[in-house]
């Protein structure tokens, strides 16, 4: 019998928002905290000072900013990370890749440029002013959501 | 450990010569589905110049057509150069499948046209170097011709291109391989699977099929390969 083939499912994290598998956004993507999508999304993803899992299930149409990036499903748009992008094995990506480390497994499938930028020495903060933030993961579902089911 | 590294840089699997392909035909057994032969490392004078043009230079474009791997990747970034990956033999499987008619739908315009846009149209302008590998044996003319067409117009004035094509002319199968670059000379050869032969490739039609290029640099090699260094 052959045996069943397995796909990395991504780890939850304590802390970390999850975009479910059945869960379609369409707009803006703001996280303060680590974040996984493994459901759809559609528009741009910003997770500045975190790690933003697209799981096995995910397909994201955006371009994403965050400090990490782990790709494991399927981006289609421009990859922006500040210390580290990681390309899993199956995963796919078409989209150029701007960070400052990049991991790629073979069977990956990427179309894009690479540009390596060398990570800045952060400096001390002075007194950053707070933008009018938005929420914590403040996802704006589309009408096209199905199944809701974000947990936070 | 010695005498393991240059076996695997000089070893002859088969008698041919080259362990990638076959004079045999599928009469004399069912080539295409033996078995493949396990990764290998390949010195190659061509790569070597292709990135001695490039060393004394930082921050140019490289264009990869093998698909992104960490290995092609790290070898780049580490000149400081910018890589651009592309996967056209994953293109052109997803276009023109992966059976016996891969040659003959090559002929249908619409997947040619489909091919041709999937490969150039969303190139981020020109580049410096282009590594073709060995992709261009499994396209057929016209769409041969059409795909060094859209090189040239991708490619600097003065940059180079490296790609290779076998010299056996009485090749009954060849397989298809990934390249990971191992050191500035050596290249990991990877087979993924048995594929017939397409049409050979003598220095005169290579030479015919770049014939909008400045120059054409060939390097034979012991393996029944043509390495060409092609100028824009």
């Amino acid at each position: 019998m052959a045996a069943p083939s397995f796909r990395a499912e991504p780890e939850p994290l304590r802390g970390s928002a999850t975009i479910g598998k059945n869960v379609t956004i369409t707009g803006q993507i703001f996280s303060r905290e680590d974040i996984i999508i493994d459901g759809e999304v559609e528009g741009t993803v910003e997770a500045a000072e975190n790690k933003l899992t697209i799981g096995p299930n995910g397909k994201v149409k955006a371009s994403i900013h965050a400090r990490d990036v782990v790709i494991i499903g399927s981006v289609q748009g421009n990859v922006e990370a500040l210390e580290r992008v990681d390309i899993r094995k199956d995963a796919r990506l078409l989209g150029d890749i701007r960070t400052a480390r990049i991991v790629i497994e073979d069977g990956a499938v990427f179309k894009g440029s690479i540009d390596i930028v060398k990570q800045e020495v952060k400096a001390k903060p002075a007194a950053t002013p707070t933008p009018a933030a938005p929420a914590t993961s403040p996802a704006t579902p589309s009408a096209t959501n199905t199944n809701p089911d974000v947990k936070r | 450990m010695l005498k393991n590294t240059l076996k695997s840089l000089f070893g002859r699997p088969n008698s041919s010569g080259n362990p990638l392909s076959s004079r045999q035909g599928p009469s004399s057994g069912n080539d295409l589905s033996r078995s493949l032969p396990e990764p290998f490392l390949r010195p190659s004078l061509g790569l070597e110049q292709f990135f001695s043009n490039l060393e004394s230079r930082e921050n140019l474009r490289i264009l990869d057509l093998s698909g992104a791997s960490q290995a092609n990747i790290n070898f780049a970034l580490q000149y400081g150069h910018h890589l651009y990956c592309e996967n056209v033999m994953g293109t052109m499987e997803s276009t023109f499948g992966t059976d016996d008619d891969f040659y003959s739908r090559q002929a249908d315009g619409h997947l040619s046209d489909q091919f041709i846009s999937e490969t150039f149209a969303n190139l981020p302008g020109t580049f410096d170097g282009t590594l073709v590998w060995d992709v261009l044996q499994f396209l057929q003319p016209p769409l041969l011709e059409n795909t060094v067409n859209y090189l040239h117009r991708v490619m600097e004035p003065g940059s180079l291109l490296f790609a290779f094509f076998p010299s056996d002319e009485k090749l009954k199968w060849i397989t298809m391989n990934s390249y990971r670059i191992e050191a500035a000379k050596t290249m990991k050869v990877i087979p993924r699977r048995n594929v017939r032969a397409p049409q050979y490739f003598n220095s005169r039609s290579i030479e015919r099929l770049f014939s909008d290029f400045a120059s054409v640099k060939f390097f034979l090699t012991r393996d029944h390969c043509r390495e060409v260094i092609v100028r824009r």
